[in-house]
């Protein structure tokens, strides 16, 4: 799929929204909260990019939506994982651990260095 | 959305677009309401939620209309997926439809098929003929033929005739890349009665490399042999090849019996390859040592003597006026020394492949025209299928309603519209191509028979565009129905119950009449023009009565050489006892010859003196020309006698010499007087040794003009003398013999021509070469472009006046069948029968007449384009296009009054019960 040439911004942005869908099925709204919560507002993503990796993901049929009632009974559109989504997340969570090992252990042999 | 009409837009439904639009809206109203709302109860003033609402959001505008990219996207891919799903259980579906009506489905694929088998038929003309032009040439658009543009006698003449040395002169343009030269003639293959006429073509050896073609066996000649006295080879065309070798690979090498020479063979042409024109070729001999096949004496330094045409190869990145400019030039240079020339010539590199301008046969431009016809015949069958489908899709609206209801998607039912009719547009293509291959093999053969259809790769091409033609129309003619019918009013549909309801005409379906009409009318017009012209320039009158007249070319000997060859005393008696002999063979009427010219035969010009008349006089055509004729000439021939009298027998040698003058001749020597008694001095040799002058040949008669070789040639001065007087050098010719046959019937004239064959075959068995033709048959090929205009154009238009005819009749059957209860309740009040009869058939003919109104105007518009075509009629001619208006009334009453008299003959009560 070609899916570790993809920028690494927009493949971060696309993992964290896995994810956040990964326990069921969140509006975007209901994403962003999710996000900012674990993060402890750490990254600052704008939430128009993330609605912008939602549909993009949609159309790539990652994620299916539908209409449903929010927690506060309005109509609110909901994204959740397909299986193809599902398998998405577990490859590109494998592609984040590796990386995030090899910078890891990059920056823990300049420490022994220094 | 009740009571929308389907449309081609419905392919990507706009309706999609406000989807996209309202879902994005309430996507991100609510994600701001949400946000402004957990802000607000963190202690935030509206104003600030508000403001850092939008801060986290980042940039709404273009955020907005990126995702409303991606959904148009995702909702545009969905669709496409759900088309391809669907498709297979559409075909399932429009089978099934074909099925179900097979007389209605038989009716569609003959219509489309006559319409698009037309098309196959001109396509294949239009394809060898125009658009591929001649095959195996590399780079044939930079391969230009040679044509010279000058003045001569006060008028303008572009030809492609050339001069040994002038075609010499361009071979020192730096700006083209090569120079070839070519003649084309008729040879004689063999001796006596096994000899055969084949085509030959007299190239130079420059001609094969520059063309860029490769023999498909042993090799082409070089200059080694392309030379005055070379050894004499051929290469033979490779239909040839099949044909009289059956392909045999070992031909390289043998001899080929040539004229009086004999040729060793040393290669074969490629497939199809045909030289710089599409006309069959059997032979290539090499030009400079064959020259003698077509001319002799000086060809090779008079530049009097224009045998030639050359093909020439523009250089590297040469602009075509650069090479005409250095070519002009050269060709002014070349013939500086040439007092009467035009010193202002300008030399033409013309494309091979051209659809008009000097040196395009008559019938190539007629071709290109019979294209756009075919077009038009489509168009004609392709609005019928349209009205059939119309009229069919109406009675189903019900069907269609219901299944809109059912939750049939109204994209789907326009895809099996689609399908339906690209499916019955592909039966008809599949017909058209085996009509095509029949017709038109039967086509090239009668009217093209001189080109060589032997091009593997065009049964292929006709393929392809004929499948493209099938999809194209069978797709407009389901679409057009679409469009119209309105299928999605199911209130009413379903509250209608099961009558149709009339509602009036649709003015779509008298649109796509009107449109029948009209172009039936255009084609009509053009077929009664192209009939007029070839009925006249039958009727020209060329001087002889061609009807019943067979003409017999025979050598004996070599008229070149003649030296060796047999005293005039010989010769003359040998025409004189064979013409006796040919006299008494039964079914004669009468036998006479010509020696020198003779009628459609040949002109033959000798030096000639008149009295009193110093300088020679010019006519249109050159000479005059002389004919030495034996007695009972005229009459045998069939030229009428103005004055004075015919050659009788009693004038021969010793008796006064004596001649005619054709009418030409008279006004131009002696103009407002009396040639008879006028003295013509016959056979006159000027310079120093010229021997004393002849006597005067008085003049004793006149004669009508004769043509010499065209039917639309113009005026010559013709003179004939008593064969037996001798008044000149016959070179032991023995001249054409004329037969007049008794029954000038075909049959008759076939077995005539074959006994006469076994006659002179018995008689001189060592004939060179005897060529008996019926002067009909000399002449066809100079009818052949109204031949084929009148032929096609008749055809086309009767096809599309049949089609329209049947779609006329179809479509008012079918609404005259929907209005049974509403004549039946007029009936049942009191109206005559023969008042719904007229009301029925006024209103076919109504709309038919309105279509031939517009169509009559179109044709008196579009005729003066076909002027050049036509022969001694006027594109407005009254008589065609009034003949048209009136057949075409004629047919629609007809086509109006079956089913309106079917529809009147129903007793009231009956069409009452059928509600």
């Amino acid at each position: 799929m070609g899916e570790a040439n993809l920028n690494l911004l927009q493949g971060t942005l696309d993992v964290l929204v896995l994810k956040a869908l990964e326990a069921g099925p969140r509006h975007g709204y209901g994403v962003a909260q999710w996000i900012r919560e674990v993060t402890d507002e750490a990254l600052q993503i704008e939430e128009g990019a993330l609605y912008t990796a939602l549909h993009r993901m949609e159309r790539r049929k990652w994620l299916s939506a539908s209409w449903g009632r929010s927690e506060t009974g309005r109509r609110a559109k909901f994204y959740r994982l397909t299986p193809a989504g599902r398998r998405q997340l577990g490859q590109q969570s494998r592609l984040w651990s590796r990386y995030a090992d090899a910078v890891f252990k990059v920056l823990g042999a300049g420490e022994a260095r220094g | 959305m009740s009571g929308r009409r389907f449309s081609p837009s419905d392919w990507s439904d706009p309706r999609d677009e406000e989807r996209i639009e309202s879902a994005l809206d309430d996507e991100l109203s609510f994600h701001f309401t949400r946000t402004v709302e957990e802000l607000r109860a963190a202690g935030r003033s509206e104003e600030q939620a508000r403001a850092e609402a939008e801060r986290r959001f980042g940039d709404l505008e273009s955020y907005r209309s990126e995702l409303a990219r991606i959904d148009r996207e995702r909702v545009a891919s969905r669709r496409r997926e759900a088309t391809m799903e669907i498709l297979p259980s559409i075909l399932r579906h429009s089978l099934r439809e074909l099925r179900r009506a097979p007389g209605f489905t038989l009716g569609v694929v003959l219509t489309l098929a006559l319409g698009i088998g037309a098309n196959a038929v001109t396509f294949s003309l239009v394809d060898r003929l125009l658009l591929s032009g001649p095959s195996g040439i590399e780079d044939a658009e930079r391969v230009r033929a040679v044509y010279v543009d000058r003045e001569w006698n006060d008028s303008r003449v572009v030809d492609d005739t050339l001069a040994y040395l002038d075609v010499l002169d361009l071979k020192k343009a730096g700006s083209l890349a090569g120079v070839a030269m070519e003649t084309r003639t008729d040879v004689r293959l063999g001796r006596g009665p096994a000899a055969s006429t084949v085509r030959a073509a007299l190239v130079s050896h420059e001609y094969f490399p520059l063309l860029g073609v490769e023999p498909a066996l042993g090799r082409f000649y070089g200059p080694a042999e392309d030379r005055v006295g070379g050894e004499l080879v051929a290469v033979l065309g490779h239909a040839f090849w099949r044909s009289h070798h059956g392909a045999d690979p070992n031909v390289v090498g043998s001899e080929l019996e040539v004229g009086d020479r004999s040729y060793t063979i040393v290669g074969v042409a490629p497939a199809g390859f045909t030289g710089t024109s599409v006309a069959r070729i059997d032979l290539f001999l090499p030009l400079r040592s064959a020259a003698h096949e077509v001319v002799s004496g000086e060809w090779s330094t008079n530049r009097g003597f224009l045998w030639l045409h050359a093909v020439v190869r523009l250089g590297e990145d040469v602009a075509v006026e650069q090479a005409e400019a250095e070519a002009s030039l050269l060709h002014r240079q070349g013939r500086a020394d040439d007092a009467g020339y035009d010193a202002e010539a300008r030399v033409l590199l013309l494309p091979l492949v051209r659809s008009s301008g000097p040196g395009v046969a008559g019938e190539i431009q007629v071709a290109a025209l019979l294209a756009v016809v075919a077009l038009a015949v489509l168009l004609v069958a392709t609005a019928n299928v349209a009205n059939l489908l119309l009229a069919r899709s109406l009675r189903r609206r019900r069907e269609h309603a219901v299944r809109l209801a059912l939750g049939v998607g109204r994209r789907r039912l326009l895809l099996e519209k689609a399908t339906e009719g690209v499916l019955l547009g592909l039966l008809g293509g599949v017909v058209a191509i085996l009509f095509a291959v029949w017709a038109g093999g039967l086509l090239r053969a009668a009217l093209f028979p001189w080109v060589d259809w032997d091009d593997a790769d065009l049964l292929g091409r006709t393929i392809v565009f004929v499948a493209l033609v099938s999809i194209a129309a069978g797709a407009v003619a389901a679409l057009i129905p679409a469009g119209q019918a309105s299928v999605g009013d199911l209130s009413r549909w379903l509250q209608s119950g099961a009558r149709r309801v009339a509602g009036g005409r649709s003015r779509l379906r008298s649109g796509l009449q009107v449109l029948q009409a009209a172009l039936s009318v255009i084609l009509l017009v053009g077929a009664g023009l192209f009939v007029r012209s070839l009925d006249r320039v039958r009727n020209v009158d060329v001087g002889i009565q061609t009807e019943g007249l067979i003409s017999v070319g025979l050598e004996r000997w070599d008229r070149i050489g003649n030296e060796e060859g047999p005293g005039i005393e010989e010769a003359e008696r040998f025409a004189l006892e064979l013409e006796d002999r040919l006299r008494r063979l039964p079914g004669v009427a009468a036998v006479s010859s010509s020696l020198g010219s003779a009628p459609f035969g040949g002109a033959w010009a000798i030096g000639l003196r008149v009295p009193g008349i110093e300088e020679r006089p010019r006519f249109e055509t050159g000479g005059p020309y002389v004919h030495a004729v034996t007695p009972g000439y005229f009459e045998t021939v069939g030229t009428t006698i103005l004055r004075g009298r015919g050659i009788t027998a009693d004038d021969r040698l010793g008796t006064p010499r004596v001649a005619l003058v054709n009418e030409t001749m008279a006004r131009v020597y002696w103009p407002g007087e009396d040639p008879i008694g006028k003295c013509l001095i016959v056979d006159v040799e000027t310079g120093e040794d010229a021997p004393p002058e002849p006597p005067c040949s008085e003049v004793v008669g006149v004669v009508e003009n004769v043509r010499r070789f065209s039917i639309f040639e113009g005026e010559s001065g013709l003179y004939y003398v008593p064969r037996a007087q001798r008044q000149f050098d016959s070179r032991a010719s023995i001249g054409r013999l004329f037969v007049r046959a008794r029954d000038p019937g075909p049959r008759a004239m076939a077995e005539l021509a074959e006994s006469l064959r076994r006659e002179i075959m018995a008689f001189a068995p060592d004939l060179r070469a005897l060529r008996v033709q019926s002067l009909e048959e000399r002449i066809s090929p100079q009818l052949r472009s109204w031949r084929l205009g009148a032929a096609l154009f008749s055809a086309f238009g009767a096809l599309a006046l049949v089609v329209a005819a049947v779609g006329l009749y179809s479509v008012l059957s079918f609404e005259v069948a929907g209005r049974r209860h509403e004549i039946g309740v007029r009936s049942a009040l009191g109206a005559s029968r023969a008042a719904l009869l007229r009301q029925v058939v006024r209103e076919g003919v109504t709309v038919v007449a309105l279509g031939v109104v517009v169509g009559s105007v179109a044709a008196l518009l579009l005729a003066p384009v076909i002027r050049s075509q036509l022969y001694g009629v006027e594109p407005t001619d009254p008589v065609s296009h009034g003949v048209v208006v009136l057949v075409l009334l004629a047919v629609a009453a007809l086509a109006s009054w079956v089913p309106a008299r079917r529809a009147t003959r129903v007793p009231p009560t009956e069409a009452l019960r059928t509600e």
